[in-house]
This record gives C-alpha cells, sequence and structure tokens, in this order.
C-alpha cells in the first residue's frame, strides 16, 4: 500500500514538484500552502506522515508542529529546514517531531524518513488496536 | 572593533543577524526548487530508459525554464545582499532614498509575512537623495516598519509614500490603525519597549524626526 503523505509549505512551486516527484515514487500526497488548511485536513484524514516546512508566514513550523501533535499526538512528523540551527532542530524533536531534514533535500533521504514513519505509524496503530481489544475482553468479562 | 561597528550596537546587530537570517532562508528555497526541478528531470529519464519511451521535450524544457527562473530568483537575493553588506562600508553617504526604501522593505517583506502583511511598492512622485549613514537609515526604518505591522489596519497592507515639498523630505507609512484602536489591540511587552528606545536612539543620531503618535500614520521627516 502507497503511503499517505500529507505535505505543508508556503512556496507552492516547491509542492507542486515535491509532490509531483513523490508521486512517481507511488506516494498518495495532498499539498496545502498553509499550517491553516493543513490543520483543518488533520481533523478528518489520517496520514502515514505530514511533512513541515519549519519556517512559514502566519505561524511556523513549530507552532504547526505542536497544534497538530494536539489533534493527533500519534502523526508522524518530518520537519522540512532552510536554516536548520541545532536549538530549533533540538525543540523540533522535544515537540515530537519524528526527524528534521536541512533543504535542499534528498529525495532518497526523504523516502527512506517516510517509510520509517509509516511503520512506526502502524505499530502505534497495531498497539492502540491491541489495547481496544484488551480493554473489551476485560470489560465484558468473557 | 572600528567606530562604525561600535555605533551599530545592539539594535545594528539584531538587524544584520535578522537579515541575513531571511536573505540565507530565501537563497536556500531558491535552492530547493531547482533541487526538485533538477531531481524531476533526473527521474523523467531514468522512466525513460526504463519504459523505452522517448523524453518529452515540451516538458523538459519547462522544467529548464523553471531552473532558470530559480537561478534568476537567487541571483536577485544575492545582489540585494550585497547591497545591504556594502550599507555598512560609508559613515555618511549620499543615498537615492526610494532605492534605500525598495531595498529595506525586499529584505524585511518575509518577516512582514509573519504578522501577516504585505509591504506595497514604495510611492514617489520625485527623485530625491540625502546625506545619510546608510546601514542605520535602513536599520532605523525596518524598525519602524516592524512596529508598524502590529498596528496596520484590517487589509494587512502597509504603504510607504515618500514626498519633498520645499527641501522638506518626508516618508510617510499609510494604512495603520488609529492610535485608540493601537492602544486597545497591542500589548506592551519588555521587547516593544526597547524597540521604541531604539528608534528614537537611532532617529536622534540620524539627525531624523520619527512622529509615531499621529493618527493612522507615522511621519519620517530628514533633515
Amino acid at each position: 500500500m502507497s503511503e499517505k503523505i500529507l505535505l505543508i509549505d508556503d512556496e507552492t512551486e516547491f509542492l507542486e514538484i515535491m509532490a509531483e516527484r513523490m508521486q512517481n515514487r507511488g506516494m498518495d500526497v495532498t499539498t496545502v500552502s498553509s499550517p491553516k488548511e493543513a490543520l483543518a485536513k488533520v481533523v478528518d484524514e489520517t496520514y502515514d506522515a505530514i511533512i513541515v516546512d519549519l519556517m512559514m508566514p502566519e505561524m511556523d513550523g513549530l507552532q504547526t508542529l505542536k497544534a497538530l501533535k494536539k489533534i493527533n499526538p500519534d502523526v508522524q512528523i518530518i520537519m522540512l529546514t532552510g536554516h536548520a540551527t541545532v536549538e530549533k532542530g533540538i525543540e523540533a524533536m522535544k515537540l515530537g517531531a519524528m526527524d528534521l531534514l536541512e533543504k535542499p533535500a534528498d529525495m532518497n533521504s526523504l523516502s527512506e524518513k517516510i517509510h520509517k514513519a509509516k511503520a512506526r505509524k502502524m505499530i502505534l496503530v497495531e498497539k492502540k488496536t491491541e489495547e481496544k481489544i484488551k480493554n473489551i475482553i476485560s470489560s465484558k468479562g468473557w | 572593533m572600528n567606530g562604525q561597528i561600535e555605533g551599530l550596537g545592539n539594535a545594528g546587530l539584531n538587524y544584520f543577524g535578522s537579515m541575513s537570517a531571511s536573505i540565507a532562508h530565501e537563497i536556500k528555497n531558491a535552492l530547493a526548487i531547482t533541487n526538485e526541478n533538477a531531481g524531476l528531470m533526473e527521474d523523467l529519464s531514468l522512466m525513460a530508459i526504463k519504459s523505452g519511451q522517448p523524453l518529452d521535450p515540451e516538458r523538459i524544457s519547462r522544467l529548464s525554464g523553471k531552473i532558470m527562473d530559480q537561478i534568476k530568483r537567487a541571483d536577485s537575493i544575492v545582489k540585494k545582499m550585497s547591497r545591504f553588506a556594502h550599507s555598512v562600508d560609508d559613515p555618511v553617504k549620499q543615498i537615492d532614498l526610494a532605492e534605500i526604501l525598495e531595498l529595506t522593505l525586499d529584505l524585511g517583506r518575509r518577516s512582514a509575512q509573519a504578522y501577516g502583511v504585505t509591504l506595497e511598492p514604495v510611492k514617489c512622485d520625485v527623485p530625491v537623495s540625502v546625506q545619510t549613514n546608510p546601514f542605520m537609515f535602513m536599520n532605523l526604518l525596518w524598525l519602524v516598519v516592524k512596529s508598524a505591522c502590529k498596528r496596520v489596519n484590517s487589509d494587512k497592507k502597509l504603504e510607504l509614500a515618500l514626498s519633498k515639498d520645499q527641501q522638506v523630505v518626508k516618508i510617510t507609512i499609510i494604512n495603520l490603525e488609529s492610535l485608540d484602536q493601537a492602544k486597545q489591540t497591542q500589548q506592551k511587552d519588555e521587547a516593544s519597549i526597547r524597540q521604541e528606545e531604539e528608534i528614537v536612539n537611532i532617529a536622534s543620531f540620524l539627525n531624523i524626526t520619527v512622529d509615531m503618535a499621529q493618527d493612522k500614520k507615522i511621519i519620517f521627516t530628514l533633515p
């Protein structure tokens, strides 16, 4: 099954071209150019990975990361940055980002991180399903 | 350290640092798009080899056109960066005011977006030149524009107009909220108090009057 990705960046040309390259690799990509649109998408949809630009107008990447995690704590976020400082990177990881990649990004490294994100998400989903089943069994007393 | 650098003070170093970071980010964005376009050309070539289908020449031409656009974009950013870097060369210099206003706004455009504000091109009817310290003038203008971004009116477009009337040169920032509205919406934190102090200090050093107490506008009067 293909990876379902949400790509957030205010540079629309970057979004278009990245989406095409990711689709060529069999990924199912949705693009949005503002964090607000992204937050609306995440309420209704689940994604294997969300790729977020660290510096955007309106709301920066770290604020977006916090807001996305608030809606869905299990969401796997990869931060993309034009000027990574060590402090920002540490802050992003502390806030729950899965990984950080510097622009211009290498497509092979990004694809690898997306695969890892999907695997992590599947483990989390499996754990939650297991817990749900355990809860049902214990509450019914079968 | 020479006198010129000491004269920049903390406000100057902050300005130099934040503009340099913003320029670096813009260049990185241009490089990222160039990288993806080149990457897509490589993808298409590999797909063509694999499938035995020829490459679409129009597609390749469009992609190389996009790469050239990004090279032009990066080149324009680097030219502005070079003009900005050379603004510290001379303590006093004759400057074209419209040009330096445009450069200051171009450099600050991305930072203004963080406030959701668009900086409109400068309105100027006559060419005006003045003798001043170019870097400190840009620093002063940016500090005032940044402060104005917090009290811009609901259309979120900040406009600057340059005028000269009988040797009196004025720069007017318009499209601001009334002072009463601004008092209600703005909180005076430590950073904004420090910013106001920096504006007063640099304006006094450059002998420029900055009247921020006007309703719906800010007026600079140059010597």
